[in-house]
């Protein structure tokens, strides 16, 4: 007899698995591009043909533009260099540096590397040589001489030659102390998600996935867990031998997952919680503040405001543009209420950065206090 | 000392949702110790909004009163009365001390450890909130910000609304701050953020709660690790933010509409209606739920009755009465001083495939591959898609179907309106996708616990777990 219910039934579930199974692979498809880099471990790898690999920044007047095989550098009156930006890695953690760039004629350039350790900053350059011509060349510099230090790099500047001419640099990377295997390990077992939780602002939106060279081990793991989940649902309608096997299997599996995921928030917030004791160490409320804020606004505005007399509002300014003096801005606000209105007789200028002479911020006001940070101004009505 | 006073404020607002949550009937210890701090300080911020709205000082003078003396006059009432109409079994004192001590005996190893576990987690992120000032963006600029001038001005005005931004957005959680201040004596920015880790205690008493009246206790403890298990609530327990509030509520509020569905007292309504009162009081966003929730309670009722049926449009009158009554007046207040909605407007003429698919790879990503949710939508999409016939029981619809009105309708809003900047390149979707994720990790919970008979047997009653 034939049972047109169970056939309708039938091309439902293999619907389901259909969509199941395709949305997995377009999950995993999706999470083979790299997370962001606000969440996602710290980057040891730059491929400037690759259109989502961020730019060096170029110093020395150095003009740089992007193209299909990486960073043309031409340069100015100096030779071409580049800077990696901030970076913050463990040096014991990369075995060599390796460079790939092109230069016309044979050039001999250096690669200084600012090392940071409690004892204080340094800068250590190794030379490099190129035979120049038409084709790329690769080179690899040697990090094994910094493992005992246990410094961590905060900046590479590479100047590929040391006589003025064009060069394009198309890969830079630290390769892996242990091997490509074990580093994958120790990208997975790394406590940096767990530091970010702590430190960065944007946790508040996204936490870190574990990841593994940029990519997030749930890109493996969901589809995974869509596949298994699948398996556990078609098992209660088959009546093979194995079945049950099958489905208890796929459901450990999950259940497995799961204890992976959980076991990586318990470690995660145990970095974060250890983080937070160090930054917001001995719940001295200014430290704590300084901390936050990443300069002692919150210690100088009190200072300032006790320059005041009782009552006085005061508007706020400072050096610092873009989005952190947006942060800066809203934070004073905040802190100052409820002394700060428009058009008050009293300025306060906070210097994040680099301090200038109160004269040069104000030169028609007069100056009624200053300090390491900042100038306070009476200002003229 | 202020620590102590912090701690004592947020007791305070447990105590208090405690005695109004005296005439829920069928409700159990786990569950009322839940709902009772979402009750407590969803109350104290509404009779704060209330005085500010009727040009009253919003100060403890005259807010503490009216916060504290009418729970405690309902309370004696309660008691005067010959009937006693509070829901607890009539057990001594002694009984259920010695029951709950021979219950936490009975427990296996596997208990004691997701307990262990889930407490060590909310310590650390209680500890996190205790060390640190409130500091993260929004949390200090928009909420601490709005609490600080309430705390300081006492009452709603002009300049107020002038000075903070966006004024449009409610202040049920700046008022709970001002609460914590009041108690305190003083604006504290360590103590305001006493608030946070106690929405995700209160929550995970709620599920394990609710699950421990159907479950056995290991797979009611299970199920909890599962619903309180997202790794950005946990990050959100310990800064000032709206999106756990709200997300309690939406929770919360779908509970007891789940509980109406199956009981059908109105007392489940009405306080169902309370916690859509606490979303939209909480977060602009929260009215989607409140809606979606009064749109399924409609089908479920006229399922039951038909439209002809008068309980329909009661029901429908109860739920809707409190949350519309926040939404109204908070309007009228905005109206009062000016204050235009800052809600998404319709970017009219694009290139809909596009826009489709660059927020089907933003829903991807926040959905799977960022480190937010462990498994949690991998399972509630098989559980939506395999076992859709379960998610729409009595017991389920409330607890899986606000969630996918709510995503869908954020979906389309992100589709068809400016918050496609805000979602597609940055991060806010997987906040706006917090809201419900506690919400759907116990939907899925309950409907995958009975399709794959993870289930245990009940304990023989509902009163402690």
């Amino acid at each position: 007899m034939f049972d047109v219910g169970r056939v309708w039934m039938l091309i439902g579930r293999v619907g389901l698995v259909t969509v199941v199974v395709g949305g997995a692979i377009q999950i995993g498809k999706i999470g083979l591009v790299r997370l962001p880099d606000g969440i996602s471990l710290p980057r040891t790898q730059w491929e400037f043909g690759n259109p989502s690999t961020p730019d060096w920044q170029p110093l020395t007047q150095t003009r740089m533009f992007r193209s299909g095989g990486g960073l043309l550098l031409i340069p100015g009156r100096e030779p071409a260099a580049v800077s990696s930006g901030p970076i913050d890695l463990d040096i014991r953690d990369y075995r060599n540096i390796r460079l790939r760039f092109q230069v016309r004629s044979p050039a001999d350039g250096v690669l200084r590397f600012r090392l940071w350790s409690v004892e204080g900053a340094r800068w250590v350059a190794q030379q490099v040589s190129a035979a120049g011509g038409d084709t790329f060349e690769e080179i690899r510099g040697d990090l094994t001489w910094g493992w005992a230090s246990g410094e961590r790099i905060k900046e590479i500047i590479f100047t590929p030659s040391l006589v003025p001419q064009a060069v394009m640099v198309s890969d830079v990377e630290l390769e892996p102390a242990n091997g490509l295997m074990l580093a994958a390990l120790q990208d997975l077992v790394s406590s940096f998600p767990g530091v970010v939780l702590a430190e960065r602002a944007v946790t508040i939106n996204t936490v870190s996935p574990p990841s593994i060279k940029g990519r997030s081990i749930w890109a493996v793991l969901i589809p995974m867990v869509f596949v298994m989940a699948a398996i556990v649902s078609l098992v209660p309608d088959m009546s093979t031998e194995w079945a049950p096997v099958a489905g208890r299997i796929a459901w450990m599996s999950i259940v497995g997952v799961w204890v992976i995921g959980f076991a990586f928030l318990l470690y995660y917030q145990a970095v974060a919680l250890k983080t937070d004791l160090v930054r917001f160490r001995g719940w001295d409320r200014s430290v704590a503040y300084a901390a936050v804020d990443g300069a002692p606004l919150y210690s100088d505005l009190a200072d300032a405001v006790s320059r005041l007399p009782p009552g006085s509002g005061v508007t706020f300014s400072t050096d610092q543009g873009g989005f952190s003096g947006m942060i800066l801005k809203a934070r004073s606000r905040y802190y100052l209420y409820p002394r700060v209105e428009s058009g008050a007789s009293f300025r306060f200028h906070y210097f994040a950065s680099d301090r200038r002479a109160c004269h040069e911020v104000m030169p028609d006001a007069a100056v009624i206090s200053e300090a390491e940070r900042f100038c306070l101004f009476r200002v003229p009505q | 000392m202020t620590a102590a006073w912090a701690v004592c404020g947020v007791f305070l607002a447990w105590g208090v949702g405690w005695i109004w949550l005296a005439s829920l009937r069928h409700i159990s210890m786990l569950e009322r110790l839940g709902l009772a701090y979402g009750f407590g300080i969803m109350w104290i911020s509404l009779v704060m909004g209330v005085l500010a709205w009727t040009g009253l000082p919003v100060s403890p003078v005259v807010a503490m009163p009216m916060i504290i003396g009418f729970p405690l006059g309902w309370e004696l009432l309660r008691r005067l009365r010959p009937v006693r109409i509070g829901p607890i079994d009539p057990v001594s004192q002694d009984e259920m001390a010695s029951q709950v001590v021979s219950r936490l005996a009975g427990r296996d190893a596997w208990w004691w450890t997701l307990l262990a576990c889930l407490m060590i987690l909310w310590l650390i992120v209680a500890v996190r909130a205790a060390v640190a000032p409130v500091h993260v963006s929004d949390a200090l600029s928009t909420y601490a910000f709005k609490g600080k001038i309430l705390f300081s001005e006492r009452l709603l005005s002009a300049s107020f609304f002038q000075t903070v931004e966006p004024a449009n957005y409610p202040l049920a959680v700046p008022l709970q701050e001002v609460w914590i201040g009041w108690l305190v004596g003083a604006w504290d920015d360590w103590a305001i953020k006493v608030l946070f880790p106690s929405y995700l205690l209160a929550l995970m008493f709620l599920v394990y709660g609710f699950l421990c009246k159907r479950w056995s206790a290991r797979t009611a403890m299970w199920g909890t690790a599962f619903v309180a298990g997202l790794p950005l609530m946990f990050q959100h327990a310990q800064e000032g933010y709206t999106d756990l509030p709200l997300a309690y509520f939406v929770l919360a509020g779908s509970v007891l509409m789940s509980y109406y569905a199956m009981l059908r007292f109105p007392s489940w309504l009405v306080a169902g209606g309370l916690c859509a009162a606490g979303m939209v009081w909480t977060r602009e966003d929260g009215a989607i739920v409140a809606v979606v929730n009064g749109i399924l309670l409609l089908a479920v009722e006229l399922r039951e009755g038909g439209p002809q049926a008068r309980s329909t449009w009661t029901a429908l009158g109860l739920y809707a009465v409190l949350p519309t009554a926040v939404w109204s007046i908070w309007s009228l207040v905005k109206l009062h001083f000016g204050v235009s909605s800052n809600l998404m407007g319709y970017t009219g003429a694009v290139d809909l495939v596009s826009r489709v698919i660059d927020v089907a790879i933003a829903f991807v990503l926040a959905l799977f591959l960022y480190g937010n949710w462990l498994i949690l939508w991998t399972l509630f999409i098989v559980a939506v898609l395999w076992y859709s016939r379960l998610t729409l029981t009595r017991e389920s619809v409330f607890l899986v179907w606000p969630v996918v009105g709510y995503l869908g309708i954020v979906a389309v809003l992100c589709v068809r309106t400016d918050l496609f900047q805000y979602v597609v390149g940055g991060s806010v979707l997987t906040r706006l996708i917090l809201h419900v994720a506690p919400l759907a990790a116990l939907g899925t919970v309950m409907v995958l616990g009975r399709a794959w008979g993870l289930a245990g047997a009940p304990p023989a009653t509902g009163n402690a777990g």
